[in-house]
């Protein structure tokens, strides 16, 4: 009901909003045209990934100290902090780096907009990367209507910024009526109380002018003036450095939870430095004269103070955030409880709507099994479903350690799972024999799924163990057991999303071949490990066991996917049961091989 | 008469009981149709030399291929006569 009324009152709010005024309809408009700048950008950057791009990424943030010196740099040049965030974002959603690498990019931009400081205080300088913003779009159109991708992409990322410029722009428009009404002096307070509410100033004055830049020249110019005191401008810089992440905030609103949780570690690592700089406010100052004896800045040249002050406060913020930076991310990364989405009593009525509502609820329980399935494993989701070598997806780690598989369960399966099985019960009331016999394998296809995580929790422990193992006998066997699953997951995902149906039946019988074919009981690996004495008694165990759970995963997910997206919602599901390959003729193909 | 009755005999009276084999042999047709594009498409990737890896990935795909093809076309023959 709610969400009924949500978009035409939405719409008469703004349309009334319009109406009344003109500022109002600037700012919108602004936002609208930065948040479709942000699309493109991410369409852009989708254009490269696997390619050139990703790979400069990935050399130049792998450790957190690249991706921290990648923001410095970044910022300094483009000169603003928000825009490399916003970057940072399109990068993340579109999969080209992690969350850990786009936390320190962010770092690395809150240091890299020091220089800003620098030049604003002692150059007066202030680079307005906005006038920029029509040639980006013309130039940008007249890529994207060429043939070849990358210049498309090219295109893309142009007209992305362009918009992302126009939007800023617009935006700061429509602001400059508010602007007017800004007079710092109002508020002077001393002590404590007075740097809190001229930090709230701060905050305020740079969410109005899209720029901790345009602040800082605000901030610099009172202070010339004498409008402010010394410690007032300090806490202005504080709330300007917490005011720029609204930018960010606002492009992750058309991006995935990866950029969200960005722009969240973005607002809590500007605000506890923010909330440091101000308890410690005293010693910093301090610190600022210190520092301004030994470069020769005079006692009262307080806008140079003011970028030392920016640059120290700053850098306390990351030396902070980098003994914290695993847990933080952990803390962003934190599991919630997942729950149903497509099951209510609404759809109960008609056997039609209730079976579409349980093959996308079942789809939904897939998806968040594929994740912990990958995790489980530390392999990165997006690199299984990437067109990267396998042997190279392998290598990629998800964490620095492995996800803890029945947490994961507990969270973000078994509520669904068992939700799935009383909608059944209820649903098949109103069914006729051949949907009640699709509800039946669909149930199955769901345990299918259930116990290819328990199988999958089972093997980590030894996949842990193994892993780095100095036997590389051993070491040889885990690693392969890893690209056995990161190849099913492939596979299952496209048959998952493509339309040709050749592929899907050629999919099915391949990934039912290599599940015969990986099993290191029948193929004699096993045997000549044991054999040549290459791994010990107790490892030859370990790997018995491991192979039988590789087998039950592989045949877990390999029938969940041939009911789930063939049999019960494909296009083939009238003749999947005709192509299915037989044990026979899979033991024949494999008996040819030998 | 009962629902079903009554539906049986508009099917049987519009001559469309045998809808589900008829959807059924077009989708193997189509099937196969693909298959063997396919199957021309690996052959000429074969003659142009390929690595040793690539050789024997290709050689697989084909023999899944008309193992597939041989399936559909023994079905489709059964449906004919059916």
């Amino acid at each position: 009901m709610s969400k009924n009324i949500f978009l035409p009152l939405s719409l008469i709010i703004l349309g009334y909003g319009f109406w009344m005024s003109p500022n109002f309809k600037d700012i919108s408009a602004g936002v609208a045209i930065f948040l479709f700048g942000m699309l493109s950008l991410e369409q852009g950057f989708k254009a490269f990934s696997g390619g050139f791009l990703d790979k400069i990424l990935k050399n130049s943030t792998d450790k957190l100290y690249k991706s921290i010196g990648f923001g410095i740099v970044s910022t300094s040049i483009m000169q603003s902090s928000s825009l490399v965030s916003i970057l940072t974002i399109s990068f993340l959603s579109a999969g080209l780096i992690g969350l850990s690498q786009g936390i320190g990019i962010v770092f690395g931009a809150n240091l890299g907009t020091t220089t800003g400081a620098w030049l604003v205080a002692g150059y007066g300088l202030k680079i307005n990367i906005a006038s920029y913003a029509m040639p980006m779009l013309v130039f940008g159109i007249v890529f994207i209507f060429q043939k070849s991708a990358s210049l498309k992409g090219v295109g893309y990322i142009l007209t992305g910024l362009g918009f992302l410029f126009l939007g800023i722009h617009y935006m700061k428009e429509g602001f400059e009526a508010f602007k007017a009404t800004i007079d710092l002096s109002a508020y002077a307070v001393d002590g404590y109380k007075g740097l809190f509410l001229f930090t709230l100033v701060g905050i305020f004055a740079t969410v109005i002018m899209q720029s901790s830049h345009a602040t800082l020249v605000l901030i610099i110019t009172a202070l010339s003036a004498g409008q402010i005191s010394y410690e007032n401008a300090l806490a202005l810089a504080i709330g300007a450095n917490v005011g720029t992440t609204i930018t960010a905030i606002l492009g992750a609103m058309s991006s995935n939870i990866e950029g969200k949780r960005l722009a969240a570690a973005h607002l809590i690592f500007n605000l506890v430095t923010g909330l440091i700089a101000i308890v410690f406010i005293y010693q910093i100052i301090y610190l600022v004269d210190q520092s301004a004896m030994f470069l020769n800045i005079a006692q009262d040249d307080y806008t140079l103070k003011l970028a030392i002050f920016h640059t120290i406060f700053n850098t306390i913020g990351v030396v902070v955030f980098l003994e914290t930076t695993l847990k933080q991310k952990k803390s962003v990364d934190e599991i919630g409880y997942d729950s149903v989405k497509y099951l209510n009593d609404s759809v109960l009525e008609f056997p039609q709507t209730s079976m579409g509502a349980l093959i996308r609820e079942t789809k939904h329980l897939y998806e968040n099994a594929f994740e912990i399935i990958a995790h489980g494993l530390n392999l990165r989701r997006s690199k299984i479903v990437s067109s990267m070598e396998i042997d190279e997806v392998v290598k990629e780690k998800h964490a620095r350690r492995y996800i803890n598989i029945e947490d994961f369960y507990n969270k973000k399966i078994k509520d669904i799972y068992s939700e799935i099985i009383t909608f059944s019960t209820r649903a098949q009331v109103n069914m006729q024999a051949q949907d009640i016999e699709n509800l039946y394998k669909l149930k199955l296809a769901n345990r299918e799924i259930v116990e290819a995580i328990k199988n999958t929790k089972h093997l980590q422990k030894n996949i842990i163990k193994f892993s780095s193992h100095p036997n590389k006998y051993i070491q040889q066997q885990y690693l392969q057991i890893k690209k056995s699953l990161a190849e099913l997951l492939r596979n299952i995902n496209i048959i998952a999303t493509t339309d040709e149906e050749d592929v899907i039946i050629l999919l099915l019988s391949k990934v039912r071949i290599n599940t015969q074919k990986n099993d290191l009981l029948a193929n004699g690996t096993l045997d000549e490990l044991i054999r040549n004495k290459n791994i010990t008694n107790q490892m030859a165990t370990s790997l018995m066991n491991d192979s039988v759970y590789l087998y039950n995963i592989r045949n877990n997910l390999c029938n969940m996917a041939e009911t789930l997206f063939v049999q019960i919602s494909g296009e083939l599901k009238h003749i999947e049961d005709e192509m299915h390959i037989t044990q026979s003729e899979i033991e024949e193909i494999l008996e040819k091989k030998d | 008469m009962g629902v079903k009755k009554f539906i049986q005999n508009v099917l049987e009276s519009l001559k469309i009981t045998d809808f589900e084999i008829t959807s059924k042999k077009k989708s193997l047709k189509a099937l196969l149709s693909k298959l063997k594009k396919k199957r021309v498409d690996i052959l000429k990737e074969l003659q142009k030399e390929p690595s040793d890896k690539q050789k024997t990935e290709l050689n697989e795909e084909l023999e899944l291929i008309s193992l597939h093809i041989k399936k559909g076309k023994k079905r489709l023959e059964e449906l004919k006569r059916s």
